[in-house]
């Protein structure tokens, strides 16, 4: 019996706050350790292995050691790009590991005759064929998925993986409903496993000629929301999957560097005073030592500003109780006092997303890739690309055109500049 | 009623009517010359190929509105030419000429006279009407009077269709037709009535003037045999059973009189016809033709009676009848005009004699 | 009064001869050879009538009887040498029409005089009909037909009002409904003004093995297919068992009391997972066995799912899921409010499935416009239209008295006012009660045989069809009558063969090589 590892979305340096950052790692670590007691054949990660295709080099240096361990033990490291880490011309750090021999890019591909061919590499140890398509910013994989010569594939006999980085739409979970997706049709068939990424969330999916379609989700957090999912109560982890001629079976192995605890406080109806006493009680009540706490304060106060019901002085009373990380979800708080434009979301990205979407229609745009959908995907990738703090040793010069490539990338226009 | 008395009258009549020899035609004034009618005098009608044109003349009048002492009609005289068997449309000319004809008794010198004003529909028509002097009739004229009688003022009226079919006939043998072309009167080209006879020349002096032959077909005919038999009915049964011919024309007899200038014939134009007609030629131009043209005449006739509707009837004739005819719903349109416009009439008493109508017409109404 | 005809006007076609304004009698140029259904112009003066001709009757001056013995005559004594003479005088056709329109300068009315007695009339050209423009969000159907032939004159809808007061097209089979809903959507695709989900049974629209929507240049960013097995690019059709409702079932399934009194409980017992506990034989208390035994027997027949031997849940259509499709209704649902056209291939479905999948999805957009209507956003919304094949299965008097009201009778009932309508396609429009058929505002017939199906298609007529009972039963595939309240008079058309429509808009696009990295 053989088996292989399969993560996804480590995001690695996606967080800024140490502690999140240290779990981050330690999460990382945590899983390549199973790994190596499970002495699994290899290793595939679907993508977004980084948060970035250039991250902080610290993250790097201890992702590096650990990977060294790894292969030490002879287990290869399958990678495909997802669409943080992913670089058009292989400038990303994914490329450096692969050329410093730690990590392999299991994408090989030529364009001929309109047609995009795969070539599968071979696992030495176990025969396994594995192939498949990187993520791309704004979902643009799909272009590639779109001309895929499937049947090439198909016909290739063997125990055959396809990694990707991409959302299945027949497979996404319900609050991911608006998420850019790919149909499952653009999938070669008759794999024997297909390993995803991009949804952060443990998903086993099954569809007609589809047999096992697997998302591990984070190993910890990518996003604010996966914090919040995590507290709520969604597993992290990756899979091991054990295998012969056929997959026999899946294990999912959690990690869990920390317990959450999610709070969540409906103010309706309530003064801001009203609330925050309320609020105050309530947490003193809750038992946050040595945890993670995500609060969630919605609804819409009767009287009294947001403004009120100060996040510090929360923040403040939870650490006094012991909790090693504080995340307050304001969001979907309002008050009847103060119009505020209502957004509709219950996090920032969501949030971003529709004010994109509500507000594209009111800008006149000649060019139409910056209308509609494909308008507001540009947006938000601009403004993640923008957001980018200045990383510890970089210089100014050089942050600054990093950011004005990336962006001149996401919009497209090499050319002009 | 019984029907033995009705199987009686059967069976005598049959003994009067049904005797199977053809017999001579009788003419009960002289002098028509009569011919003998044997089997070879039939002659077959052989289709030819030919140029002449036909053209068919045909008139009708109503009374629109009469009393003893007045009558007003509506006219109309229509005709017709066929080339190659199909009706030639030329708008310019008319085909034909409509008037109301107003005929009035008047007393002069202790008789009755009637007169006639005539009102063309059109101005200044092209086909000309007759004079209206030719109209003036006393009442005791002989060839329209009957049984003793005056003559019946809606008979006289008549004579203002009877005159112009003439005129028309003279038109179109001026304007329309050329050399060798047919006329077809409808009725024999026997003039009946005063003043008839002018007309009836002049249209013989344009035809003969310009070879134009004229003659006429009668729809109807009551000659009888020397052995008391209708004539065509005589002819007909003779020939169905003696000829192998399906179309002939046989000349019965022939006169030359001012009032009467023609040969006669009997002709069956149609194998799938159950009728014979009469038929007359001018007979100054008859005697001239050759056998050949006589017979390319009937074959130019026969050819045009071959309409699904009346086979052996030549469809000129039919034409121009349906276009001649007034209708009694035409007729009864002009009356209510005419009413109308009398009842606001200054003069309206004097029309008080409408009311003085035949009791027939009660009576009529009244079973109606 | 000249009673001859002015021939040298080679237009003429025919003059009026007589009737009212319900039957007008023209009688035909010989050789002009009137069809049912042809538009004819009677010029007076500064304006005109627009005429149609709805019947056409055999006139002679020759009286019956003396017709019936010439054609004894020609056929037992096989007689050649007798003919009609003058026969185009004598023998006619009368042609009864009746007047549609009466246009006075740009001025176009309906008409309530006579034209011209014994006025000659022609037939209509283009310029006649410059009041068909082309509207802001117009949807294609086809060309002007004057009886057979074709003018030049495009017909097209105003999309918003049309969509959204419903569309009925009632035909029967081979009469090219198919065609005609394609043609439609071809010039939507484009156009990407609308929302259309079509429920397609028989796997038509797409073109998965001949030309359909997604040979349109516009199919790759406007156009969604799903399918149990789709084909490269597009949409796998699985539905997450955690979507479906118990409001879903309404209309389309009948419960006994037993058993939704059972629902109820399951579903408060387990929520979203309710029908995967019943299917699964999940005991709870107050839910008798038996009702249980009925209901996943039930759920086996409609939906396909059981447990397997080894205890897992499998659906035989392979629609159902518990692992898959949690978002397919949303994905639809946004796709419309996104103007694009989504088709959903139900063809291996039984008729309940394919109802449900459709009810489960209409809810979703009737829900969502609903809010945004109590919101006043609704404006900002395309109008979202649904096609859906044998509309008795819903519409149809017997199933909404049996079963009661289901989505889609309420969509016909009150769609209008959240901008949700329905393009209901039927063989027997009879069968729709009158109250839905007089919201539905625009009828596309096409050729009907069914005297009955006639009968029903012209009661229910925006404008009076009541002359038109022979133009339908001799409409020919392609040819349809368009009445509508947004027209101006029952238009007849002739619908384009799509794939001939399609060539025309499909130019050759040089393709962007494409150069790979990653």
């Amino acid at each position: 019996m053989h088996k292989f590892a399969h993560l996804a979305d480590l995001h690695l340096g996606a967080n800024r706050e140490p502690e999140l950052r240290e779990w981050e790692i330690t999460a990382f670590l945590k899983a390549m350790n199973i790994c190596i007691e499970e002495s699994v054949d290899f290793i595939i990660i679907s993508g977004d292995l980084f948060h970035a295709n250039i991250p902080d080099m610290d993250i790097v240096n201890k992702a590096v050691k650990k990977i060294k361990q790894i292969l030490e033990h002879n287990i290869p490291i399958y990678v495909i790009y997802g669409s943080h880490d992913y670089s058009p011309n292989e400038t990303s750090i994914i490329d450096i590991l692969h050329s410093a021999g730690l990590i392999t890019k299991v994408v090989q591909a030529v364009v001929e005759n309109e047609e995009l061919k795969l070539q599968f590499i071979t696992d030495p140890k176990t025969d396994v064929k594995i192939t498949g398509l990187s993520g791309r910013r704004l979902g643009l994989e799909k272009d590639y998925f779109k001309i895929l010569d499937k049947e090439s594939l198909e016909r290739e006999k063997g125990f055959k993986i396809f990694a990707f980085h991409s959302a299945v739409a027949e497979l996404k979970p319900t609050y991911l409903a608006r998420m850019d997706s790919i149909p499952a049709s653009y999938l070669p068939k008759g794999f024997s496993y297909y390993a995803g990424g991009h949804i952060h969330e443990k998903l086993e999916g099954k569809l007609p000629e589809f047999r096992m379609i697997n998302y591990p989700g984070p190993l910890f957090s990518g996003y604010p929301r996966d914090i919040e999912q995590f507290a709520k109560g969604k597993r992290r982890g990756f899979f091991i999957v054990h295998f012969n001629d056929e997959v026999e079976k899946v294990e999912f192995k959690e990690i869990r560097i920390v317990d959450p605890i999610y709070f969540e406080y409906d103010v309706s109806d309530k003064s801001s005073t009203q609330a925050k006493k309320e609020l105050l009680v309530k947490l003193q009540e809750l038992s946050v030592k040595d945890k993670l706490v995500v609060l969630k304060i919605k609804g819409e106060l009767s009287g009294g500003t947001t403004a009120e019901i100060n996040s510090n002085e929360l923040r403040n009373l939870l650490y006094k109780k012991g909790a090693l990380y504080i995340s307050i979800n304001k969001h979907s708080l309002s008050s009847k006092e103060i119009e505020i434009m209502q957004v509709i979301g219950d996090d920032i990205q969501t949030i971003e997303n529709n004010l994109f979407r509500e507000n594209i229609g009111n800008i006149k745009i000649s060019a139409s890739k910056l209308k509609n959908n494909s308008g507001v995907k540009i947006a938000n990738e601009l403004l993640k690309t923008l957001r980018q703090e200045q990383k510890l040793n970089e210089k100014k010069k050089d942050y600054e055109e990093r950011i004005l490539k990336e962006s001149i990338s996401i919009l497209d226009i090499e050319g002009t500049f | 009623m019984s029907l033995e008395i009705i199987d009686e009258i059967i069976l005598s009549l049959a003994e009067k009517i049904g005797n199977n020899k053809v017999g001579k035609p009788y003419f009960k004034t002289p002098p028509y010359q009569i011919f003998q009618i044997t089997k070879n005098d039939f002659k077959s009608i052989n289709k030819v190929d030919s140029k002449r044109k036909i053209a068919f003349i045909d008139g009708g009048n109503r009374e629109i509105l009469g009393a003893p002492d007045f009558s007003i009609q509506i006219n109309r005289i229509y005709f017709n030419t066929f080339q190659n068997n199909e009706k030639m449309i030329d708008t310019s000319y008319p085909v034909k000429v409509e008037f109301f004809s107003v005929t009035y008794a008047k007393a002069q010198n202790e008789d009755i006279f009637y007169h006639t004003r005539l009102y063309p529909l059109t101005q200044n028509p092209k086909i000309k009407l007759p004079d209206e002097n030719d109209l003036n009739f006393n009442s005791a004229d002989r060839t329209m009077s009957f049984g003793g009688q005056i003559a019946d003022i809606s008979r006289v009226a008549t004579m203002s269709r009877v005159l112009t079919e003439w005129n028309c006939a003279k038109f179109v043998a001026e304007k329309i037709l050329e050399l060798n072309d047919i006329i077809v009167m409808d009725g024999n080209l026997r003039t009946w009535y005063t003043n008839e006879n002018k007309y009836a020349n002049n249209l013989f002096e344009v035809a003969k003037a310009k070879s134009i032959i004229i003659t006429g077909l009668s729809k109807t005919s009551r000659l009888m045999t020397t052995n008391s038999q209708s004539l065509l009915g005589s002819i007909e049964r003779y020939a169905r059973s003696n000829l192998s011919h399906q179309e002939w024309y046989i000349p019965i007899a022939q006169i030359s009189r001012d009032d009467h200038n023609a040969i006669i014939f009997i002709v069956k134009l149609n194998r799938n016809s159950n009728h014979a007609f009469r038929f007359e030629i001018m007979h100054d131009q008859y005697v001239k033709l050759k056998e050949n043209e006589i017979n390319e005449i009937f074959s130019q006739i026969s050819k045009n009676s071959r309409d699904l509707t009346f086979p052996g009837y030549p469809y000129g004739l039919i034409d121009a009848d349906h276009y001649a005819r007034i209708s009694e719903e035409e007729a009864k349109g002009y009356k209510v005009m005419f009413l109308s416009q009398i009842a606001k009439n200054s003069k309206a008493d004097s029309f008080a004699s409408i009311h003085a109508i035949d009791a027939h017409d009660i009576l009529n109404e009244l079973v109606a | 009064m000249n009673w001859w005809l002015n021939l040298s006007e080679l237009d003429i076609v025919g003059q009026v001869v007589g009737g009212n304004s319900a039957e007008i009698l023209i009688r035909e140029k010989a050789d002009k050879e009137l069809e049912l259904g042809d538009l004819l112009i009677s010029e007076e003066g500064n304006s005109r009538h627009l005429l149609q001709v709805f019947e056409l009757t055999y006139g002679s001056q020759i009286p019956q009887l003396g017709r019936e013995l010439m054609a004894g005559i020609t056929l037992e004594r096989a007689e050649k040498d007798l003919t009609i003479f003058d026969s185009r005088m004598r023998n006619y056709v009368i042609a009864s029409v009746k007047s549609v329109l009466h246009i006075s300068g740009d001025n176009v009315l309906l008409p309530k005089t006579l034209p011209k007695f014994f006025g000659s009339l022609r037939l209509v050209t283009k310029d006649d009909l410059f009041f068909f423009e082309k509207p802001d969000n117009p949807i294609y159907f086809g060309k002007i037909r004057s009886g057979s032939k074709v003018l030049d004159v495009d017909v097209y809808l105003d999309g918003f009002n049309a969509f959204s007061h419903h569309i009925v097209i009632p035909a029967t089979t081979g009469r090219g409904k198919s065609n005609l809903v394609k043609v439609m959507l071809w010039d939507v695709l484009g156009a990407n003004n609308f929302g259309i989900l079509v429920l397609d049974p028989h796997d038509e629209y797409y073109g998965r093995h001949s030309k359909g929507l997604k040979d349109h240049p516009a199919a790759k960013s406007n156009l969604i297919y799903y399918s149990s097995n789709p084909p490269t690019g597009a949409n796998t059709l699985v539905i997450n068992l955690k979507s479906i409702r118990h409001e879903h079932f309404q209309g389309l399934v009948e419960f006994t009391d037993a058993q939704e009194d059972a629902i109820k409980r399951y579903h408060t017992e387990y929520g979203s997972d309710w029908i995967e506990f019943i299917v699964r034989g999940e005991k709870i208390e107050g839910v008798k066995p038996i009702t249980l035994d009925v209901l996943r027997r039930k759920f086996d027949n409609i939906l396909g799912i059981h447990i397997d031997d080894s205890g897992e849940l499998q659906c035989r259509n392979k629609i159902f899921s518990t692992t898959a499709g949690s978002t397919t209704t949303k994905d639809i649902a946004d796709a419309l409010e996104q103007n694009k056209v989504v088709i959903v291939d139900t063809s291996k479905l039984l008729d309940e499935a394919e109802l449900l999948i459709g009810s489960i999805v209409i809810r979703e957009i009737f829900n969502r416009y609903q809010r945004y209507k109590s919101e006043g956003t609704l404006k900002t919304k395309p109008v979202a239209a649904i096609v859906i094949e044998e509309a008795p299965r819903v519409l149809g008097k017997e199933v909404i008295e049996s079963k009661g009201d289901n989505i889609y009778n309420t969509v016909a009932r009150e769609g209008r006012k959240f901008q949700i309508g329905l393009i209901a396609i039927t063989q027997l429009i009879s069968l729709i009660p009158r109250q839905i058929l007089a919201n539905m505002n625009t009828k596309i017939v096409l050729g009907n045989e069914m005297a009955a199906e006639r009968h029903a298609i012209i009661e229910s007529a925006s404008q009076d069809l009541s002359a038109e009972n022979r133009s339908i039963a001799s409409l020919d595939k392609g040819e349809a009558i368009i009445t509508s309240n947004f027209t101006k008079f029952a238009v007849p058309i002739k619908i384009p063969l799509f794939e001939e429509f399609m060539a025309k808009s499909i130019s050759n696009r040089s393709k962007n090589k494409t150069i790979f990295t990653g």
